[in-house]
């Protein structure tokens, strides 16, 4: 298409703005803007006007489960990326487990005091595996392009895992502490993830452990945790438990490697609904 | 521009930690603008399931894209409702290219273009002043002449080009171009007009 004139591009120049154009359209008003200020002027105007139609689209309610369903999904997904991009960025990987993640905690089946715990496979988990996966982080330091497949495949896995039948649990901190976390509970795969953010580093010699309570108070170690230096966390594990078994989640501070049944401070707590 | 929260400082700063990857702040970004985004996304697909999906890669997009975010451009509402409706129109041609769009669907939009600008009822945004601004555009879409109201509706919410809004419509192509453009034109003049009145 030959070169229009001013004239003729004034008239596409909203047409434009909504990306209605044909391409050879396209090329020719994008090559008059690069040379016209009164265009490229009327084009942010219009654009402006454009964006704002959006609001006009009726209001729909956005139900609550999938509402949460997308915000689990998208923090999964972002979690991971975060994860990567440090990675990639500082171009290296973690010599053995992530900051975030430490290695099961093995626990007593009864304790004393009422507190019972129950086993529970940690970092070796399936779920481990995807949000840390050493494999496929791995194939990352090679070749950027390979990260990024690495990276869908990444996310592949993730969706897979954080479905639509996932429940989420909002803990907020006790008291005026820092800090909040997110526990997504795949009731089906009977995999946790658990996402904590801005919390204070734990003293030398002590650590972070999370907590399922059920309903006649049992309290199940999901094993324990120390934040990274920016203060967010990471931690995985697999667990079984029935879908009306849940009361809350609870994370304690204890002394570093865990304990059988919670001792210390709670610092973050969230009701299950 | 618009500001689109009570202190539109904090919606830019929110934006600002999510560039700087700042997962928290996404979350609160999601919490506070994923109702309105969905209105933009279910308007298009007419599909909640759709729609969904929609709302996930429009957030998604705005965590990976942050760091491009313009404040002197726009406010965070419009930024947010501007990526979900490019992912809902792909999602949209995407569907069409599979399947050959109804006739009936075409009536149906064309309920929808009226329905877009009279309704009314609660806002799910929750946020007053985004609330305030979605009537003023309704109000303003509701001052233009039916038929450009409605290749408005075709162009923006269906993605149709104006070749095929020209087939579908049985209007001239040059008929429905000078359309388009007027539309916008007094679109953006009434909004102008509403907003000093308003302010
Ligand atoms: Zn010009």
């Amino acid at each position: 298409m030959s070169a229009m004139t001013h004239e003729e591009v004034r008239e596409l120049l909203a047409a434009h703005v909504m990306e209605l154009l044909l391409p050879e359209e396209r090329a020719s008003v994008v090559a008059h803007l690069a040379g016209c200020a009164e265009c490229a002027r009327e084009v942010e105007s219009l654009r402006a006007t454009s964006a704002e139609l959006a609001l006009a689209a009726p209001d729909r309610s956005f139900d609550a489960r999938r509402c949460n369903g997308v915000r689990s999904r998208l923090l999964a997904r972002t979690a991971a990326d975060r994860d990567a991009r440090a990675r990639l960025a500082a171009g290296q990987l973690p010599e053995r487990e992530p900051l975030s993640l430490r290695p099961p905690h093995a626990t007593a089946p009864e304790s004393a005091g009422g507190w019972r715990t129950a086993s529970m496979v940690l970092a070796a988990s399936v779920a481990g595996l995807i949000l840390f996966g050493g494999s496929i982080l791995v194939q990352s330091r090679r070749e950027l392009a390979q990260a990024r497949e690495s990276e869908s495949q990444r996310q592949r896995l993730i969706a897979g895992l954080i479905g639509p039948g996932v429940r989420l649990i909002e803990l907020a901190p006790t008291e005026r502490r820092p800090g909040s976390a997110r526990m997504f509970w795949n009731q089906t795969l009977g995999a946790w993830t658990f996402l904590a953010y801005d919390l204070a580093i734990p003293a030398e010699g002590r650590t972070y452990q999370i907590w399922l309570i059920t309903p006649d108070d049992r309290r199940i170690s999901a094993g324990i945790f120390t934040p990274s230096a920016d203060g967010n966390a990471i931690a995985t594990t697999t667990y079984a438990l029935a879908a009306d078994s849940l009361t809350a989640v609870a994370v304690t501070e204890e002394p570093a490697g865990g304990v059988d049944a919670p001792s210390g401070d709670i610092v973050l707590l969230g009701a299950a609904r | 521009m618009i500001a689109d929260v009570r202190s539109p400082d904090d919606a830019d700063a929110l934006v600002t930690r999510v560039a700087g990857g700042d997962e928290h702040a996404l979350g609160v970004l999601y919490d506070r603008w994923s109702p309105l985004v969905f209105s933009v996304c279910v308007h298009i697909l007419g599909d909640d399931d759709e729609a969904e999906e929609a709302v996930e890669e429009t957030f998604w997009q705005a965590w990976r894209q942050a760091e491009r975010y313009d404040v002197t451009r726009g406010a965070v509402a419009t930024w947010l409702t501007t990526i979900a409706r490019s992912r809902a129109l792909d999602r949209l041609r995407a569907s069409r290219r599979r399947q050959e769009e109804t006739m009936s669907h075409l009536s149906e939009t064309k309920r929808a273009a009226v329905d877009a600008t009279t309704r009314r009822g609660d806002d799910p945004a929750r946020s007053a002043e985004v609330a305030e601004r979605r009537v003023l555009v309704r109000q303003a879409l509701l001052a233009l002449p039916l038929e450009q109201r409605e290749v408005l509706e075709l162009a923006y919410f269906r993605g149709l080009s104006q070749t095929e809004i020209a087939e579908h419509t049985g209007q001239p192509l040059g008929t429905v171009k000078t359309r388009v453009r007027l539309a916008m034109e007094k679109l953006r003049d009434r909004l102008g007009i509403l907003r000093e009145r308003d302010a």
